[in-house]
């Protein structure tokens, strides 16, 4: 065992239980996660595993094929979070115009 | 009092210096002027303290498209008949309204639209680059909306109930130029479009929109038609 493998391992062990403790999200994103993260476990103990995938499909090394799986994956990441921010300003949207509207001064008529 | 079932919406941010000057007019013509300040920070509420209007605060900023929608729904709950939408910074001339109105008294359409682009007079008030500008805009909308109009942009526009109660504005931004002729195609509107003339002044050019931001604009379109 190389010293970059546990290091790499408690990191992904780290942002584990993070995600895990901190967010309170789906059972199914959680399980997605955990999946991931038991498979980046997986490759980073055995790394002649990625190579093997690899050549099946055509890609010389393992790390390319980390690499080209990782870009899309991020990109739709933010994708993601754009949607949310997105669905976040409509929302604080409503809320300031149901305040404004609540909070109306009509000056129109004398007021009681 | 005929023309209190009218509601100008003006939604304003930072136009404490020429609102008053904007909104005094329509009193006088006797509209329900509904003014909603878009979270300013220069006083433009307090310029308008003492006015017989109705007055909605945007504790934030959240630009024209969403402070327009606020003032409408305000329309909308109480029982207006026809809504119209009026620029804050006295570009819009309130004796042009009636003829704004016409067409929606007449039952001839939903929607009538302001354009600067139907008199050779109203057209030569535009300065030529944002003609220009403008031109890219119509055939942009003409494109993407199917909507054939003279004009793009223009703040200027009259609602029937059946309208206002059916255009609903989700983008913030200034964007909703556009979204508007979207929405008219999409939900089958009846519109037309009639002659107005806008009053280019040093304050409305600088204080308004600077044609860069048509990029900006462009950008929010294209996003948001993602992201719906």
């Amino acid at each position: 065992m190389i010293a970059f493998q546990p290091l790499l391992i408690l990191v992904l062990l780290a942002l584990l239980g993070t995600y895990m403790l901190r967010f309170r999200s789906l059972l199914r994103n959680r399980l997605i996660v955990l999946v991931f993260c038991a498979a980046s476990v997986f490759f980073v103990l055995d790394p002649e595993l990625t190579n093997t995938i690899a050549h099946k499909v055509g890609i010389s090394r393992g790390a390319d094929l980390i690499f080209y799986l990782a870009l899309p994956g991020l990109l739709f990441m933010i994708l993601l979070l754009y949607a949310k921010v997105i669905e976040q300003e409509q929302k604080i949207i409503r809320l300031t115009r149901e305040v404004a509207l609540q909070t109306a001064v009509d000056a129109r008529r004398p007021r009681t | 009092m005929d023309n209190a079932s009218t509601y100008i919406v003006i939604p304003a941010h930072n136009e404490a210096s020429v609102i008053r000057a904007t909104v005094e007019p329509l009193i006088a013509a006797g509209y329900t002027v509904v003014v909603v300040d878009d979270g300013s920070t220069d006083g433009t509420a307090e310029a308008l303290d003492g006015l017989p209007i109705v007055r909605l605060h945007h504790a934030v900023n959240l630009g024209a498209g969403a402070a327009t929608e606020t003032g409408v729904e305000y329309a909308r709950r109480n029982g207006a008949e026809f809504v119209v939408h009026f620029d804050a910074d006295g570009q819009h001339d309130a004796q042009q309204i009636p003829a704004m109105l016409a067409p929606l008294r007449e039952g001839r359409a939903d929607v009538v639209l302001g354009s600067r682009f139907m008199r050779e007079e109203d057209r030569r008030k535009v300065p030529p680059a944002r003609r220009l500008l403008l031109r890219a805009a119509v055939l942009f909308s003409a494109f993407s909306t199917r909507l054939p109009l003279t004009d793009a942009h223009i703040g200027f526009r009259a609602f029937s109930r059946r309208g206002f109660e059916a255009v609903r504005l989700r983008e913030p931004g200034f964007a909703h130029g556009s979204e508007i002729p979207a929405e008219i195609h999409r939900l089958k509107l009846r519109w037309v479009e009639v002659p107005a003339s806008v009053r280019y002044t040093d304050y409305s050019r600088q204080k308004g929109q600077s044609g860069w931001n048509a990029i900006n604009i462009l950008i929010d379109l294209v996003v948001r038609r993602v992201f719906r």
